[in-house]
C-alpha cells in the first residue's frame, strides 16, 4: 500500500513536471495576468475620476492616431514579427531572447521595436532559431539622441530607468518632450520615449529620465526591421 | 521509490522557480530575486550521503536552462559551480546550517555578478547586486523551510 502511493506521488510529480516543463509559456502569462490583476488593486486608474480621465484621455489619442496614420506614409522598411521566448533572469540587465534567429534571416545589429514606431533595442547575438535582443533598459545601452521640437542632443544611457545624459545645462526641454535617436547603427528620427523628470544637480549638465509608452515587463512580442543594412 | 518522488517533486519545483524568474514576476523596483539560487542551494547543506540525485537535479535544471536561456549559458554554469562549491566548502562555516545558508546567499550572489562580470565584460551596478542580495536574503527563510519540509530531506 505504501509502495503504491509512493508510486502515484511519483508519477505526480513527474506529471507536474512535465505540464511545467512544456507549457512553461501559456502558465507564464497566467501568472503575468494574476500579477497585473493585483497590482492593478494600487494603480491610481483604480479610481474612478482617474478611470474617467484616462477613457477621455484615450478617445483623443485615438483621434489623433487616427489623423497621424492619414498624414504619415508608410514605413519603407521591413519588419519581422518575433514572439519573446524568454528574458535575462538575472537583475543586472535586461535582455530578450526572441523565438527568430538565422533560419530566418535574423542577423546581429538588426534594429528591434515594439511596434513600427518605436524603438527597443537591436539583436545582439543570434543562433539557429533564437536571437538575443539587447534593450535600452540594458545597463551598457549608450546611444545619440535628440529631445523635442528644439532637437537638443543627449546621450541616451540604459538602464532600468533609461536616462538622458549630457544635456546642456541651458537647453530649453521640458517633461513630456518626445526623445528620438540619431544614432547612425540604427534608424534616424526614430522614436524612443519622453522625457518623464529634469534633474539639475548644479552641474554644466542636465539629466533627464526617459518615459516608454509601454512596460517592458508586459512585452510578448517586438519587431524587427530586416533590412535596415540595406538602406544605410 | 521515495527517493525519485522527491527527485521529480524537487524538479518541478525548481522549474517552476524558473517560470517565476523568467518572467520576473517577484521583481521589485527593477529586483529580479535569485530563486534559481534560493532553489538549488539547500541542496548543498541538506545532502549529507547521496551525492547523485543532487548531480542529477543539478544536471536536469542546466539542461533546461541551457534551452531556456541559450544566451546566458556561461552564468548558468556560474551560479550552479558556485552553489555546487558550497557541498565541499560548508565545512568551513560556522556550523550552523541556517546560518550558513544565510551566509551563502549572500555570498553567491555578490560572487555570481562579480564574477559574472568579468568573464561576460558587463558593468556591475553595485546598487541592484546588493538590493538583489537583501532581497534574496529576505526570501531565505522561505526556501530554507520548503526545501526542509517539502522537497529534498529525503533526497
Amino acid at each position: 500500500m505504501k509502495l503504491l502511493r509512493s508510486f502515484f506521488l511519483t508519477l505526480l510529480c513527474l506529471v507536474v513536471f512535465i505540464v511545467l516543463v512544456v507549457y512553461r509559456q501559456n502558465l507564464a502569462q497566467y501568472f503575468v495576468a494574476f500579477k497585473n490583476f493585483i497590482s492593478g488593486f494600487f494603480d491610481q486608474a483604480f479610481s474612478e475620476q482617474a478611470f474617467q480621465e484616462l477613457k477621455l484621455e484615450n478617445q483623443i489619442l485615438k483621434l489623433e492616431l487616427e489623423n497621424l496614420k492619414k498624414s504619415v506614409s508608410t514605413s519603407p522598411y521591413h519588419f519581422k514579427r518575433a514572439e519573446v521566448f524568454s528574458n535575462y533572469p538575472f537583475s543586472d540587465n535586461l535582455f530578450l531572447v526572441l523565438n527568430v534567429g538565422q533560419n530566418q534571416g535574423i542577423k546581429a545589429g538588426m534594429p528591434v521595436f515594439v511596434s513600427e514606431n518605436i524603438l527597443l533595442g537591436k539583436i545582439k547575438d543570434t543562433k539557429r532559431a533564437l536571437s538575443e535582443a539587447e534593450t535600452i533598459f540594458s545597463p551598457d545601452w549608450k546611444e545619440s539622441v535628440i529631445i523635442g521640437p528644439e532637437k537638443i542632443k543627449a546621450v541616451l544611457k540604459g538602464g532600468g530607468v533609461p536616462t538622458l545624459e549630457l544635456i546642456p545645462e541651458e537647453a530649453k526641454i521640458k517633461t513630456g518632450d518626445s526623445v528620438f535617436n540619431i544614432s547612425p547603427d540604427l534608424p534616424y528620427g526614430v522614436f524612443l520615449g519622453t522625457i518623464d523628470k529634469i534633474e539639475n544637480s548644479g552641474e554644466p549638465w542636465l539629466k533627464a529620465f526617459l518615459k516608454t509608452p509601454y512596460d517592458f515587463h508586459d512585452l510578448n512580442q517586438v519587431l524587427i526591421m530586416t533590412d535596415y543594412e540595406t538602406f544605410k | 521509490m521515495k527517493l525519485l518522488s522527491n527527485f521529480w517533486g524537487g524538479g518541478a519545483f525548481l522549474v517552476f522557480l524558473m517560470i517565476l524568474q523568467d518572467h520576473r514576476l517577484l521583481s521589485f523596483a527593477g529586483i529580479n530575486p535569485n530563486l534559481l539560487l534560493l532553489g538549488i542551494l539547500p541542496l548543498g547543506f541538506l545532502n549529507k550521503k547521496n551525492l547523485w540525485p543532487t548531480v542529477g537535479l543539478f544536471l536536469v535544471i542546466l539542461g533546461l536552462s541551457f534551452f531556456w536561456w541559450p544566451f546566458w549559458r556561461l552564468k548558468i554554469l556560474l551560479l550552479l559551480l558556485l552553489v555546487f562549491l558550497v557541498y565541499f566548502l560548508k565545512k568551513f562555516l560556522t556550523g550552523h546550517p541556517w546560518l550558513d545558508f544565510l551566509i551563502a546567499v549572500l555570498v553567491i550572489t555578490v560572487l555570481f555578478y562579480l564574477l559574472g562580470g568579468f568573464l561576460t565584460g558587463n558593468q556591475l551596478s553595485w546598487d541592484l547586486i546588493f538590493g538583489e542580495a537583501a532581497y534574496n536574503l529576505i526570501l531565505a527563510p522561505l526556501f530554507w523551510w520548503l526545501a526542509q519540509n517539502l522537497f529534498y530531506e529525503k533526497i
